[in-house]
């Protein structure tokens, strides 16, 4: 029933058959669909198509092809009227280096036909960066030049943000000011508002996320809503014998000859029957890694699954 | 509200737990509107996904019923159903009592004296 | 045309502004009284172009087109093209004011270095100044927008003195004074070529920062 009830959602975006080619590397997405009114994270290794995905979306690459439609529009080349409603913060050079606080304000107003002058140097006031209204952009840290780029796009009446590694160069208090944003953003627009963003720091972002989507090798290997997820992998740990046993059943493992600890899909626990495991509900950080884990080029140490008796004999 | 993250039980759970007893011990009213999902989610710093699926399992149970675009309402609380429901939680509690004097030895008789004696305190305080 | 005129100060500094619309008009104004128009003309080029790098921020330069934030909006392109067009304006404006009244003081103060220009008519006066001016605004846009292809201050500076040099081998073309008026007619042309050239390069720049 939740099942059924879950896809009943409408969607923010709807792309199909989105791809962009580099040497090397290619984005191929199918199928990709954003529900309206929630918080999705994105996530994947560096070099997944993360930051290529975000920036397709929000309008600053146009170099790919498939058709995207946003706000339940029909599917067709991003304008400015959508750009109007969406707010995007990047990690690339975002602001001029030697603009200050004032001056941001200022080209906002120029470029966003939707921005409150109020709301921004409130909001600048309450992340704590007006003590800089002087100071020069390349003279910020990483953290208030993200904090700027947040104020920025809050300040506007949006109805989609697109935050390509928001939390990285947060400390962990503003992380959590992050998620507070996040929600309330979400909270006042009253399920018309949502918000994508990427994210490498799983677990602090964790309490603020609806929906994963977790990428690799320009794939999107898994998604769906974090409480489904839950359901659908569980956590197992198991004693170092069984561990070859289990290699085979698990999504991906790791272990020493102690014990192995292991994602399962929930279908295939009753192939671990007859192990010695105890299965935990997973976070959505270990069902992520997991799932990474069984699909990365990376070369992960696999442990030999010696048992302890074999060594002592 | 009291959220605890590694308690094992799943935080959806503990939301619709709690919004349970307040439903069934009267302190939220019949017709009364939960909080709005998001913003729940907001003021218990958690995702919005995890509150709609703590509604949803109220909802399953007939407690609150969803009213598109206004959000979860409180049914009225049949008196049948309720009773219903704190007869079993009466019978859990015995049931963990049976068993814990079945661990320390206890007869019969003896567990049956502890619960009188036990209903003597009561009515003498 | 407030509009215009605030997208293109949005991309400079207060220290551009100050620097650019009182500094360094009033130091050359006072280079002028002591050595002449033909100084002034000749360092227009290196100040305007070492500038645009140090406090316009380099919009010009490779770095500077792949704005994000710009790119988020519809009208990021416009802002920009705005921009720089506003820009190369300012950059002849800025001579066209100059140039005339170091002139003028000049002629006020009698001062001894420039006594062949105290003996000017006040036509060849027109068309000697019509020549500073027109050559040293090419020039300027010219280092400008060659300043681009390099990313370095030393290449900015390079191109700098290299407009500077070039302005003061113009001042030796044959029969300058006769020819004045042609020659600045010339320079306009070459200037409005190289400008649209800037503007448009920009726009193709900025343009390809969705495609890159």
């Amino acid at each position: 029933m939740e099942e059924n009830k879950l896809q009943e959602f409408q969607n923010v975006i709807q792309a199909t058959n989105i791809t962009k080619k580099y040497h090397g590397f290619a984005l191929q997405l199918p199928n990709l669909a954003l529900p309206k009114g929630f918080a999705t994270a994105l996530i994947g290794e560096n070099g997944a198509g993360k930051t290529t995905l975000l920036n397709i979306l929000a309008g600053i690459r146009l170099d790919f092809k498939g058709d995207i439609s946003y706000f339940g529009k029909p599917k067709g080349p991003i304008n400015s009227e959508i750009q109007e409603r969406i707010g995007y913060t990047g990690p690339r050079s975002y602001f001029l280096p030697h603009w200050t606080l004032s001056q941001v304000e200022e080209v906002n107003e120029l470029l966003f036909a939707n921005f409150h002058k109020d709301r921004f140097r409130n909001i600048c006031q309450e992340l704590g960066i007006t003590q800089s209204k002087v100071k020069e952009i390349k003279k910020l840290s990483d953290g208030n030049r993200m904090k700027l780029m947040l104020a920025s796009v809050l300040a506007r009446d949006t109805k989609l943000l697109i935050l390509d590694e928001p939390a990285s160069p947060l400390d962990p208090l503003m992380r959590d000011k992050l998620c507070d944003l996040i929600r309330t953003y979400l909270a006042q627009g009253n399920g018309e508002r949502s918000v994508f963003f990427s994210t490498h720091n799983i677990s602090d972002m964790e309490n603020v996320t609806d929906y994963a989507i977790i990428m690799d090798h320009g794939r999107i290997v898994e998604e769906g809503f974090v409480e489904d997820l839950k359901e659908k992998y569980i956590l197992v740990k198991g004693d170092g014998e069984d561990a070859n046993a289990a290699k085979e059943i698990l999504v991906s493992m790791t272990g020493s000859t102690y014990g192995f600890e292991g994602l399962c899909a929930a279908e295939n626990l009753d192939r671990l029957a007859g192990m010695n495991v105890v299965s935990e509900v997973p976070t959505l950080s270990q069902i992520s890694v997991g799932i990474m884990k069984a699909n990365t080029n990376l070369k992960l140490s696999t442990p030999s699954f010696t048992t302890h008796r074999e060594i002592s004999s | 509200m009291k959220l605890l993250q590694n308690s094992g039980v799943p935080i959806y759970q503990q939301i619709s737990e709690q919004l349970k007893s307040d439903i069934l011990s009267g302190k939220r009213k019949e017709g009364e509107y939960l909080p709005s999902i998001r913003g729940l989610a907001k003021d218990l710093k958690i995702s919005v996904i995890t509150t709609m699926k703590a509604y949803e399992q109220l909802e399953a149970e007939g407690l609150v019923t969803a009213a598109p675009g206004k959000g979860f309402y409180i049914n009225a609380q049949d008196s049948e159903m309720l009773r219903e429901q704190h007869l079993r939680k009466v019978e859990e509690s015995l049931m963990s009592a049976m068993q814990a004097a079945e661990i320390a030895g206890m007869t019969d008789a003896e567990l049956l004296q502890t619960l009188e004696a036990l209903l003597c305190i009561k009515e003498g305080s | 045309m407030t509009k215009k005129i605030k997208s293109y100060l949005v991309f400079t500094s207060f220290l551009y502004r100050l620097v650019m619309f009182l500094l360094i008009p009033v130091a050359l104004t006072v280079i002028g009284l002591q050595f002449g128009i033909p100084m002034v003309a000749a360092l227009i080029p290196l100040v305007e172009i070492v500038s645009d790098y140090r406090l316009f921020g380099g919009i010009q330069t490779k770095e500077a087109v792949k704005l994000d934030f710009l790119n988020t909006s519809g009208n990021g392109r416009a802002i920009m093209k705005t921009a720089i067009s506003l820009d190369i304006f300012r950059k002849l404006v800025s001579v066209v004011v100059i140039l005339p009244i170091c002139f003028l003081l000049i002629l006020l103060t009698s001062a001894e270095q420039s006594s062949d220009v105290v003996s000017f008519g006040s036509d060849t006066a027109v068309s000697f100044l019509c020549f500073a001016a027109a050559s040293c605004w090419f020039f300027s846009v010219l280092g400008t927008y060659m300043g681009r292809f390099g990313s370095q201050f030393w290449f900015s500076l390079l191109m700098g003195y290299l407009g500077t040099i070039l302005e003061v081998f113009c001042w030796f073309l044959p029969n300058l004074l006769r020819y004045a008026l042609l020659y600045a007619t010339g320079f306009m042309v070459l200037g409005i070529w190289v400008s649209i050239l800037a503007v448009k390069t920009i726009l193709k720049k900025v343009e390809g920062s969705y495609y890159d």
